[in-house]
């Protein structure tokens, strides 16, 4: 009796240490802020807890009704696959960490950093043990803190570039003056000469000398050297002149302020862009300037060069891919309107060139990204244009027809609030 | 006979320079001296009217030749011939500087100036006159208008209008702005007539540049007391003529400027010959004449012609130049710039229209 008594109190508590111990845990599992979830061996939800409810706003029964891996996304859905793949082969854990895109169901992207733990023999589980936790905060701060340095690096480099681009113009500025004063005077000298020379040559005729002028004349094959040395001065002249207007243009180019935003003639920043880099383009392309006769705008001409030069760069590798060695030429127009409506400035690049693969349309202004080769691309250009072109409260935006061309459309308000103070 | 002087480091620079002018020898007597110190020997030397110098040279550079100069002779005209492509560097050297060239200049644009710096002459012949306006580094800014200036060019509200806008109340202020924008090397190089056009030419980056603040707005000695020259009262008339002498000339774009300017000769007495210009103001009072008979009578040269002079050297448009030394001449031509600010701070002084 005693013992039947102490066996049936024995019982009794363990069966009330255990509903206690059950109801810890699951008040545990419910209190957590820790995503945990199962999954089956075929990739759905077979159990949630309330905080991936929460987190991911939705209700269990959505999460368990789903199919395979629908919430994952597209890029990540491998990664993930993979992972369940070491399960089944008999991994028992994830020593790293998967970080992979979720679908919220307000439609946004979740990151969430998860670690699986192999529990597909476990009796009462029959699944995949999830734990996760929402980190999307953390990497957007990350990406943000990455961009940052990476204007930051890229400011640096270019006001490096721009020093030098100033000495080298300084150096090369003194000799240009001294051949320039040179070729005028042999130029000159050349016609007084010739003058001298005529007369010289109506004396000798007078004496009767005609012959040995003749024949002089002709080994010294002065009929050429009249009909060419002239053309020889002007082909120098127009030489030296362009090397002054291309000099001239890369100190307006480099020495364009950096910090401030001011009023600027966009105009007359295109035609000394398109100038600096007619190296880019003119074994490929011709370019054409088709400018609207702009106000001036507020900006930062500078930072707005470097958008403009980058956009003229990637149309003149666009083309380059296009005609290959074929020997056939594109066009690169570059074109200023005023948008009266919109109250904006257009600035449009368009190139005949290979057009965006579709697949790399949605990824092309990010950071790092690039479909160039090697040594020819870093896949910072674009990402930059957008944050100059946003931070001046303006859009880039492109349109593209793979194998026909593609036009970059940036605009910028004309009166151009400052986004930084606004936001400070 | 006009005599220049080029000074450079670079031999080659000199050679080119002198085979190019070669056909210029019989209006111009020209010397090539290679370095700073073989200049500063010639300058204390022979009399010159004109220096083009290079900036950047070893051992005595630019400044040290426009320096010595200034001192020397202040009558010579000082040109910068520099291949420098950083504003900053140059406008160091904007206090000695009458005229600046980039280099390359073109050959053209070489003769204009050394043609337009010789016949400066025909204005002003006097030597000691010359010399009070060859020695001049800067004009007094008044104090007020220099620190709104200051503020306003370095705001991202700054404009060419509004840069118009404050220039308009103060004749140094406004010279030194359209002579910067007039230069090769700051603006157009084409003599610009208004301030709106100037600060356009200069630039949002140019404008901003303390160095140019610290160029252009040095009153110092303006505040000394004693200083001959009240210059509120100077710049207050002088913003009167201005406006009067716009309404008489409509659709000529220099007239504003000409009248700002018109006794901009009175600030570079105030700074060279300041006695002088007490006491032939004084005599002028009490003979109850205008300044510009004393002037005439005692020194052979007035403000009028001693400002148009400065501006010229400066390199401002000839119209203003003109008006601007011709104002006091009775015998300025009627309908002209000259004779309407004449007519302007005659009716001024009878109580017209302001």
């Amino acid at each position: 009796m005693t013992a039947q008594r102490a066996l049936e109190g024995a019982r009794d508590r363990a069966a009330q240490e255990l509903r206690e111990s059950e109801a810890r845990s699951w008040r545990l599992l419910s209190k957590t802020l820790e995503l945990l979830f199962v999954i089956d061996q075929d990739g759905r939800f077979a159990w949630v807890n309330p905080a991936t409810e929460a987190q991911l706003g939705y209700e269990a029964g959505e999460l368990l009704g789903g199919s395979r891996l629908d919430l994952i996304h597209p890029d990540d859905v491998e990664m993930v696959e993979e992972a369940i793949e070491d399960k089944l082969a008999g991994g028992r854990i994830d020593v790293q960490p998967i970080v992979s895109r979720i679908r919220h169901k307000d439609g946004s992207w979740r990151t969430i950093e998860t670690r699986g733990i192999n529990l597909l023999d476990d009796p009462v589980v029959h699944g995949i043990l999830v734990s996760a936790r929402d980190i999307t905060d953390r990497v957007e701060m990350e990406r943000e803190r990455e961009r940052l340095e990476l204007e930051r690096r890229v400011a640096q480099r270019l006001e490096a570039v721009g020093q030098l681009a100033a000495g080298i113009a300084h150096e090369i500025n003194t000799p240009i003056q001294f051949v320039g004063d040179s070729v005028r005077f042999l130029e000159e000298s050349y016609a007084d000469l010739d003058v001298l020379r005529a007369r010289h040559r109506d004396l000798l005729l007078e004496h009767g000398l005609a012959e040995q002028v003749l024949e002089a004349e002709e080994e010294a094959d002065l009929a050429y050297l009249c009909e060419r040395v002239p053309s020889a001065f002007h082909r120098i002249t127009d030489g030296v002149e362009r090397v002054t207007t291309i000099v001239r243009a890369m100190q307006r180019f480099a020495h364009a302020p950096r910090a401030e935003r001011a009023p600027a003639n966009l105009d007359e920043a295109l035609g000394a862009t398109a100038t600096v880099s007619r190296s880019e383009y003119k074994y490929v392309a011709d370019l054409e300037l088709d400018l609207g006769e702009l106000p001036p705008v507020l900006c930062n001409v500078g930072d707005l060069n470097q958008v403009f030069l980058n956009l003229i760069v990637n149309a003149a590798h666009a083309i380059a891919d296009r005609v290959g060695d074929s020997g056939e030429r594109g066009t690169i127009v570059v074109r200023s309107r005023v948008e009266p409506d919109m109250g904006n400035v257009l600035v449009e690049v368009v190139d005949d060139g290979c057009g965006i693969d579709p697949d790399a349309r949605e990824r092309i202004f990010e950071p790092f990204f690039t479909t160039k080769d090697v040594g020819r691309g870093t896949g910072q250009g674009l990402a930059i244009s957008r944050s100059i072109v946003e931070q001046h409260g303006g859009s880039i935006t492109f349109s593209s027809e793979l194998g026909k061309g593609t036009t970059f459309s940036v605009r910028i308000p004309l009166q151009c609030g400052d986004v930084e103070a606004e936001a400070a | 006979m006009t005599r220049v002087l080029f000074v450079d480091d670079e031999p080659n620079v000199l050679e080119g320079l002198r085979d190019m002018l070669r056909r210029d020898r019989r209006r111009w007597e020209m010397s090539f001296v290679e370095g700073g110190g073989g200049a500063i020997e010639l300058l204390n030397g022979e009399p010159l009217d004109i220096v083009v110098c290079d900036m950047r040279m070893p051992v005595v550079d630019g400044s040290h030749v426009l320096e010595a100069a200034r001192a020397l002779q202040p009558s010579a005209c000082r040109v910068v011939l520099s291949g420098q492509t950083d504003r900053e560097s140059m406008l160091r050297s904007i206090r000695l500087t009458h005229r600046f060239l980039a280099k390359p200049c073109e050959p053209d644009e070489l003769r204009r100036t050394i043609e337009s710096l010789g016949s400066l002459d025909v204005l002003l012949p006097l030597a000691a006159a010359r010399d009070a306006v060859g020695s001049i580094v800067a004009l007094p800014v008044q104090a007020d208008v220099r620190d709104e200036a200051a503020e306003m060019f370095a705001s991202s509200e700054c404009s060419p209008e509004s840069v118009a806008r404050i220039a308009a109340h103060d004749p140094a202020l406004t010279a030194n702005l359209l002579r910067l924008g007039s230069s090769a090397f700051f603006g157009t190089g084409t003599p610009l007539a208004t301030v709106t056009a100037a600060a356009a030419a200069i630039g949002a980056d140019g404008i901003r540049a303390p160095e140019l603040a610290n160029a252009i707005f040095d009153g110092e000695t303006a505040h000394r007391p004693g200083y001959p020259v009240d210059l509120r009262a100077f710049a207050e008339h002088s913003s009167a003529v201005a406006r009067r002498v716009e309404a008489l000339r409509p659709g000529d774009e220099a007239a504003f400027a000409a009248g700002l300017l018109h006794d901009i000769g009175k600030l570079v007495l105030a700074e060279s010959q300041p006695e002088l210009l007490l006491a032939f103001e004084a005599e002028a009072a009490e003979r109850g004449c205008e300044l510009h008979v004393v002037e005439r009578e005692r020194r052979g040269a007035t403000h009028a012609e001693i400002g148009g002079v400065l501006l010229g050297l400066w390199g401002l448009s000839p119209e203003i130049v003109t008006a601007v030394a011709l104002h006091a001449d009775p015998a300025a031509p009627a309908g002209s710039l000259a004779a309407a600010i004449r007519i302007a701070e005659d009716e001024i002084a009878a109580g017209g229209p302001a």
